[in-house]
C-alpha cells in the first residue's frame, strides 16, 4: 500500500521534477561549469581557466562600481517601497470598500510589462518633451537631464523601481492588516491608547512576519534588476546605473565573455543566498 | 456484339482504366515527392520597413521555388546574438542567419558555418563582383563562411530648418571640421536647449563606430595593420578627440547625453547611417539634408562601414542545400538591387551599384548621394574575435572625456592601455 502511494506520489511530481531538472538544475550546474572556462558562447572549444574569472572579477573596477550601484539601488528601492507600501496600506485600511479601487491602481504597475512601462518613463524623463521636466520648469525649479546626468540617472531608475515595486508591498501589507486580531485594538481603545501608539506598539510588531516577507522578496527582486535600466540608461552615463545583471548581460552577450558572465551570475547568486539567510536569521533571533 | 467481345472490351477498358489510374497515381505520388518543400528558418534583426521589404522578397522566393519554404524569424538587434549563442551551444541553429558584421569574427570560430565557397562552386564564383573589403568578415582560414547581405556607411545628416533659423545656407552643409564647428555654434546659439551637433557618447560599439571616422580622417587610425596594437593614442588621435570634446565642453554646441535630440528637431547635425534616410523622409518633423562627413584641414575622407553578413549553418544535406540556394538568390545582383532600393542600404558590388533599378532610386532619393559617394572611403572595422571587447574598453575610456571629467590626453592613454589588455584577451 505504502509502495503504491509512493509510486503515485513520484508519478505526480514527475512532470514538475522533469521541468525543474531541465530548466533550472541543469542550467544552474552548467553555468557553474562555464564560469570556470574562457568561452565566447560560439566557439566549439571551452578553455578551462579554473577560478581565474572569479579572481579577475574582484580586481575589476567595473564590477566594483556595479556592486556599489546595485547595493544603493537595492537598499533604496526595498526600503522606500516597503515603508511607503506599509503607510499606503494603513491609509487604505480606513477607506473601506473604496480601497479596492486604490489597491487596483497601486497594483497595476506590478502587472504592467516592465519594458513597455520603461519606454513610457523614458518619455516622461525626456529633457525636451518630458512631462516631469516641463512641470519642474513651470514652477521654476531646475529640470535635470535625468537619464544623461551622472548625478540624476540613478535616482531616476530608482524612482521607476519604487513605482514598479510599491504595488506588491501595498497588497501584501493590506492583506496582513486585514487579518490582524481586532481584540488587541479593542483593548487598546479601552486603555485610551492613541492612534500613533497603536501603530507603533501593535501594528508594526504584529506585522513583522509580513515585513520580513516584503523585505526578502523586495530585496531579491531589486538586486536582480535589469529590464527597465536596460531600456532607460543601458547602465550609463559613466556606469552610474550599471547594475550587476546589466554587467552580466553585457559581458556575456555583447562582449562574448560567457565564462566571465557566468562568474558574475554565480557571485550574484551567492550574495543573494547569504544575505537572505542573514535576514531569516535576524528574524528568527527577534522571534526567540 | 458477341458476349466474348463484350467481355474482352470490358477487360481491356478495365486494364486501361487501371493503368491510367495507377500511372496517374504514381505520377501524382512522384510529383508530390518531388515538390515536398524543405522548410528553413532565416534568423535576422531587420524590423520595421526593412523587415517588410525582406518579407516581400522572401514571399517571392517561396513562390518561385517550390522545393524550399523560407520562414523569416526576426529578433530585436540585441536578442539575436544571445539566441545564436544558445542555438549553437544546444545544436538548434537555424538554416540561415544574417548578423552584424561586428560579430562575424566570433561566428567564424563556431565551427558550425557552411563553407559557402565550396557550396557555391568555388570562392571565385561565390564572391564574383563583391567588393573585397566586404569579404573580410566572411573569410576564415581560407574559406568563405558568409557573404555580405547589405552594407552601409555613416554620413552627415543636417536639419535644414535649423540651418535657416540660424542664418545659415540650408543648401551648403559643412565640408570641413572648422565649418562644422562654426555651424554648430550658430545653431546652438538659438537657445532653448537646441544642440548644434549631436554626438554619441554612450559607451559601447555605438560610440566607437561613430568616433572611428574622425580617427581615420586625421590619419590616427584605430589599430595597426596586424590588429595587434592601438594607433589612436597619437597627436592626430588627440586632435580628433579634442575636437568633439571642445564642441561639448568649450563651445557648448553639443551635450553629453542620450541619443535622440536630432530626431526631435532639437539638434542641427548628426552623423548616422543611410538606413535613416527613409525614416527621416517619412517622419522627420523638419526638412533634412545629407552630406559627406566633413574632414579636418589636411585630412582625408573616411567613414565607417556597417552591414550584415548572411550565412548557412551546418545541418541535414537537404536543409543545407536549401539554405545555400536561398543565400545564392538573396546575394544575387538583381535581388540585392531591389533590397537596397527598399532599405536604402548600399550596394555590395559594382553590378548592383550600376543596376538601372538602383540608379533610378538614387536619382529619386538625393539624400542617398552622400552615402554612395562615400562608400569608397569606408573603412572596415578590425575583423578579430577580440574586437567587441576592444571596442567596449575603448568607448568606456573615452566617455569621461566627453563629460569633461578626464583630459583628452588621459582618456586616450587609458584607452590605449585598456585596448592593449583587451587585445591580449585578458
Amino acid at each position: 500500500m505504502r509502495n503504491k502511494q509512493a509510486r503515485t506520489a513520484y508519478l505526480l511530481i514527475a512532470p514538475a521534477l522533469i521541468l525543474f531538472i531541465g530548466f533550472t538544475a541543469y542550467p544552474f550546474i552548467w553555468s557553474a561549469q562555464i564560469s570556470l572556462t574562457s568561452w565566447d558562447g560560439l566557439n566549439a572549444v571551452k578553455k578551462f581557466v579554473g577560478f581565474q574569472n572569479y579572481a579577475h572579477l574582484f580586481a575589476d573596477k567595473e564590477f566594483k562600481q556595479s556592486l556599489a550601484v546595485t547595493a544603493i539601488y537595492t537598499v533604496t528601492v526595498t526600503a522606500i517601497s516597503t515603508i511607503l507600501g506599509f503607510l499606503i496600506a494603513l491609509m487604505l485600511q480606513r477607506r473601506g470598500k473604496s480601497s479596492v479601487i486604490y489597491r487596483t491602481i497601486f497594483f497595476s504597475p506590478v502587472v504592467t510589462a516592465t519594458v513597455a512601462a520603461a519606454v513610457v518613463w523614458q518619455l516622461l524623463f525626456d529633457p525636451y518633451v518630458g512631462v516631469i521636466d516641463l512641470g519642474l520648469k513651470a514652477v521654476h525649479l531646475p529640470a535635470p537631464n535625468w537619464l544623461s546626468d551622472t548625478h540624476w540617472a540613478l535616482p531616476a531608475v530608482i524612482i521607476v523601481g519604487i513605482w514598479k515595486r510599491l504595488g506588491f508591498a501595498v497588497i501584501v501589507y493590506a492583506a496582513g492588516l486585514s487579518s490582524l486580531p481586532t481584540s488587541c485594538y479593542e483593548a487598546a481603545d479601552l486603555d485610551g491608547v492613541s492612534g500613533w501608539q497603536k501603530v507603533r506598539y501593535l501594528t508594526i510588531p504584529l506585522m513583522r512576519p509580513v515585513t520580513t516577507l516584503v523585505l526578502i522578496t523586495g530585496f531579491i527582486d531589486a538586486i536582480q534588476v535589469f529590464d527597465h535600466i536596460f531600456i532607460l540608461t543601458s547602465g550609463g552615463p559613466m556606469g552610474s546605473t550599471n547594475v550587476m545583471s546589466l554587467m552580466l548581460f553585457n559581458q556575456g552577450f555583447k562582449l562574448f565573455r560567457l565564462g566571465y558572465a557566468s562568474a558574475i551570475g554565480w557571485t550574484l547568486f551567492l550574495m543573494i543566498l547569504v544575505l537572505t539567510m542573514l535576514q531569516w536569521q535576524l528574524r528568527r533571533r527577534r522571534e526567540l | 456484339m458477341k458476349r466474348s467481345h463484350i467481355r474482352l472490351a470490358s477487360i481491356l477498358s478495365l486494364a486501361v482504366f487501371a493503368t491510367v489510374s495507377l500511372g496517374a497515381g504514381s505520377a501524382i505520388a512522384a510529383n508530390k515527392k518531388a515538390v515536398k518543400p524543405v522548410t528553413i528558418q532565416f534568423w535576422n534583426y531587420w524590423d520595421g520597413g526593412n523587415g517588410q521589404a525582406l518579407n516581400v522578397l522572401i514571399a517571392e522566393f517561396n513562390k518561385k521555388n517550390k522545393d524550399v519554404i523560407v520562414k523569416p524569424v526576426t529578433f530585436p538587434w540585441g536578442d539575436l546574438l544571445p539566441k545564436l549563442q544558445t542555438a549553437i551551444a544546444s545544436g538548434t541553429t537555424p538554416a540561415v542567419a544574417a548578423t552584424d558584421i561586428a560579430w562575424m569574427a566570433n561566428m567564424n570560430q563556431s565551427g558550425k558555418l557552411v563553407d559557402l565557397g565550396a557550396a557555391l562552386g568555388g570562392i571565385k564564383k561565390a564572391t564574383a563582383g563583391i567588393y573585397p573589403s566586404l569579404l573580410t568578415y566572411g573569410t576564415y582560414k581560407g574559406k568563405i563562411q558568409s557573404l555580405p547581405a547589405s552594407t552601409n556607411n555613416l554620413a552627415l545628416f543636417y536639419n535644414k530648418d535649423l540651418f535657416r533659423k540660424a542664418g545659415l545656407n540650408p543648401n551648403k552643409p559643412p565640408k570641413t571640421w572648422a565649418e562644422m564647428r562654426t555651424d554648430a555654434m550658430a545653431i546652438s546659439a538659438l537657445g532653448n536647449g537646441i544642440q548644434g551637433m549631436e554626438i554619441y557618447v554612450q559607451p559601447g560599439e555605438g560610440l566607437t563606430w561613430q568616433f572611428q571616422p574622425y580617427l581615420w580622417q586625421t590619419g590616427a587610425g584605430f589599430l595597426n595593420k596586424t590588429n595587434t596594437a592601438p594607433t589612436f593614442n597619437s597627436a592626430a588621435g588627440k586632435t580628433a578627440l579634442q575636437y568633439l570634446v571642445d564642441l561639448i565642453n568649450v563651445d557648448h554646441a553639443a551635450t553629453a547625453g542620450q541619443w535622440g535630440a536630432f530626431d526631435k528637431g532639437q539638434a542641427g547635425m548628426r552623423i548616422d547611417g543611410s538606413w535613416m534616410v527613409g525614416g527621416y523622409r517619412d517622419n522627420a518633423p523638419f526638412e533634412f539634408g545629407t552630406a559627406m562627413l566633413p574632414i579636418p584641414d589636411g585630412g582625408v575622407h573616411a567613414t565607417n562601414m556597417g552591414g550584415e553578413q548572411i550565412m548557412a549553418f551546418k545541418g541535414k544535406p537537404a536543409t543545407q542545400a536549401a539554405a545555400v540556394k536561398f543565400i545564392k538568390w538573396f546575394t544575387s545582383a538583381p535581388i540585392q538591387a531591389r533590397w537596397d532600393v527598399a532599405t536604402n542600404f548600399m550596394p555590395i558590388s559594382d553590378t548592383v551599384a550600376n543596376s538601372n533599378v538602383l540608379l533610378k532610386h538614387i536619382a529619386d532619393e538625393p539624400a542617398l548621394k552622400a552615402f554612395i559617394n562615400q562608400q569608397k572611403y569606408a573603412y572596415a572595422r578590425p575583423a578579430i574575435a577580440t574586437y567587441p571587447a576592444v571596442s567596449d574598453a575603448f568607448s568606456k575610456a573615452l566617455e569621461p572625456a566627453f563629460y569633461g571629467t578626464v583630459s583628452v590626453t588621459d582618456a586616450l592613454a587609458n584607452a590605449d592601455a585598456a585596448v592593449r589588455k583587451a587585445l591580449s584577451g585578458k
